[in-house]
């Protein structure tokens, strides 16, 4: 009934801001799973010493003390190496895993027996890691708050300026006896579908991107199988794509909501 | 509920736009069911804003207006619309939507009232026939000249067939032979039982349809 202009800038913004949610929504969801990884893994102490003195450092640690065999080392290194970790050339240092923390007076002795040793408690880095993992979720909650809250911001701008566009037909519509509700209802109709089409397009380009980014980090990953949807959709964990496909919901509810409000609130202008 | 007989009635009415003096005092009058009623007064006298009053378009500053039986100084917001859908206007200047044809200018009342839209063409065609403008229903306003734009805007305020009809100078747009059709059409609806106020600076039109006149001088009633 009320044809409303082409407001091209309320779909491009809110692309703009869906794409800005999803990528820090996907960041969030890293750090949320690497923080529990951290957080699951084994309490223990690393110790690294020259491959020379690998046996006085068995015996100073005693039996508690797991050395890691060529084949472990190998398998540990291999992300960073590749395949061929396990026939290097150079020489490994031998490397000791036990539960725990380091026990008391462990440096003292290993500074004598073994000159630059490495001690490592998996508990400091976990701990400083899996803060590092808080406090990238809570700046991808505080970044979803603002993009909400800018969001809702142009939805009201768009309104209000159709709205005004719109001045005379609604004052004529008004004084025929259409409710509020039937008016304001189609500037949010309106609305959710702009944000709907701007939402969706945000949310494929931060697919892509994603995609893009999941490339770079292919080393760490299997080596990827032939080019199917499958394995393209496998190359971002499910609450990715969860995230991807519930983003632009939100927009289109978050355009009726604040288009409805904007709405009534300038309706209640007319007596 | 009070006075149900009566469709409109006021008790010392007064109207004021913002900090501005009183543009209308002291108002009291009724009119009943099926009244048809001149509406009369020098330019700036104000008959538009005593027929926004009766449009709701405006409420009084003082006194006490009833429609329909409901009180409209207490009434909230939302029990306004399905009042303003029982009254039919014709605005001082058309006011047709510019996106809209004529047709669905029309059309608008209907579509906006909780009824059946099935007959809603045959109801619209009909109208616009009535008025002369059968073979204008798609043109836009601004493709009508002012007399056509006129009829489209009467068309739209009878099609609901309303228990009270408001009419701010709707002949000033029109030739004679237009004009003493729209007295017919506004007279058969007066028979059909609604309620008519017509405002008007036309004397040679209230002569040829003598009826009830009130007249407005700065704001207050004349005998
Ligand atoms: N929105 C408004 N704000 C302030 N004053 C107004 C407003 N509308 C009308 N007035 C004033 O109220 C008085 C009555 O105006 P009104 O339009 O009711 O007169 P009228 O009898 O319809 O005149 P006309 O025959 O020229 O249409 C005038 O003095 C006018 O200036
Ligand atoms: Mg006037």
């Amino acid at each position: 009934m009320l044809k409303l202009p082409q407001h091209r800038l309320l779909p491009v913004l809110i692309a703009a801001m869906v794409f800005l949610a999803a990528l820090s929504g996907a960041a969030s969801l890293a750090a949320a799973r690497l923080a529990d990884q951290w957080r699951g893994a084994a309490d223990g102490t690393t110790v690294e010493v020259p491959e020379q003195d690998g046996a006085a450092v068995a015996a100073l640690l005693g039996p508690a003390a797991h050395r890691l065999s060529q084949d472990e080392l190998a398998a540990v290194l291999q992300p960073w190496l590749g395949k061929d970790a396990g026939r290097l050339t150079f020489a490994l240092p031998a490397v000791f895993t036990l539960p725990g923390s380091p026990p008391a007076g462990l440096e003292q002795a290993l500074v004598r027996a073994a000159p630059g040793a490495l001690v490592s408690h998996d508990t400091v880095w976990q701990e400083q890691a899996s803060a590092l993992a808080d406090s990238v979720q809570a700046c991808g909650t505080l970044t979803a708050c603002v993009v909400a809250f800018v969001a809702a911001g142009i939805v009201v701008l768009a309104t209000g300026a159709s709205l005004a566009e719109h001045q005379e037909a609604i004052e004529v519509i008004h004084h025929l006896g259409a409710a509020d509700g039937l008016i304001a209802g189609k500037f949010a109709a309106r609305a959710s579908v702009l944000a709907l089409a701007g939402a969706v397009a945000g949310s494929v380009s931060a697919a892509l991107t994603l995609l893009a980014l999941a490339r770079l980090t292919a080393p760490f990953q299997p080596p990827a199988p032939a080019f199917t949807l499958a394995a393209l959709a496998a190359r971002l964990p499910p609450a990715v794509w969860a995230l991807l496909a519930v983003l632009p919901l939100l927009a289109t509810l978050i355009g009726w909501l604040t288009a409805q409000a904007t709405a009534r609130a300038w309706l209640r202008r007319l007596p | 509920m009070e006075e149900t007989e009566d469709i409109v009635r006021l008790d010392g009415v007064g109207l004021r736009y913002g900090a501005g003096a009183a543009v209308l005092h002291d108002l009291s009058f009724a009119f009943p069911a099926g009244a048809f009623r001149w509406l009369l007064g020098e330019s700036g006298a104000g008959k538009t804003s005593l027929l926004r009053l009766l449009t709701l378009a405006v409420r009084p500053t003082s006194g006490r207006l009833s429609l329909f039986g409901s009180r409209i100084e207490t009434a909230s917001r939302r029990d306004l619309p399905p009042l303003r859908r029982r009254i039919g206007i014709v605005f001082q200047g058309c006011r047709l939507l510019p996106h809209l044809s004529a047709f669905d200018n029309v059309a608008l009342p209907l579509r906006l009232a909780p009824r059946p839209q099935a007959l809603l063409r045959a109801d619209v065609t009909e109208m616009l026939r009535w008025v002369g403008l059968e073979q204008r229903m798609a043109a836009l306003p601004c493709e009508l000249s002012s007399g056509e734009r006129q009829r489209v805007a009467i068309a739209r305020a009878v099609i609901a067939r309303p228990a009270l009809l408001l009419a701010d100078e709707p002949t000033g747009d029109l030739d004679d032979t237009q004009a003493g059709r729209l007295m017919q059409l506004l007279a058969e609806l007066n028979r059909l039982g609604t309620t008519v106020v017509v405002a008007t600076h036309s004397v040679a039109l209230v002569q040829r349809h003598p009826a009830p006149a009130l007249r407005l001088v700065d704001g207050g009633l004349r005998a």
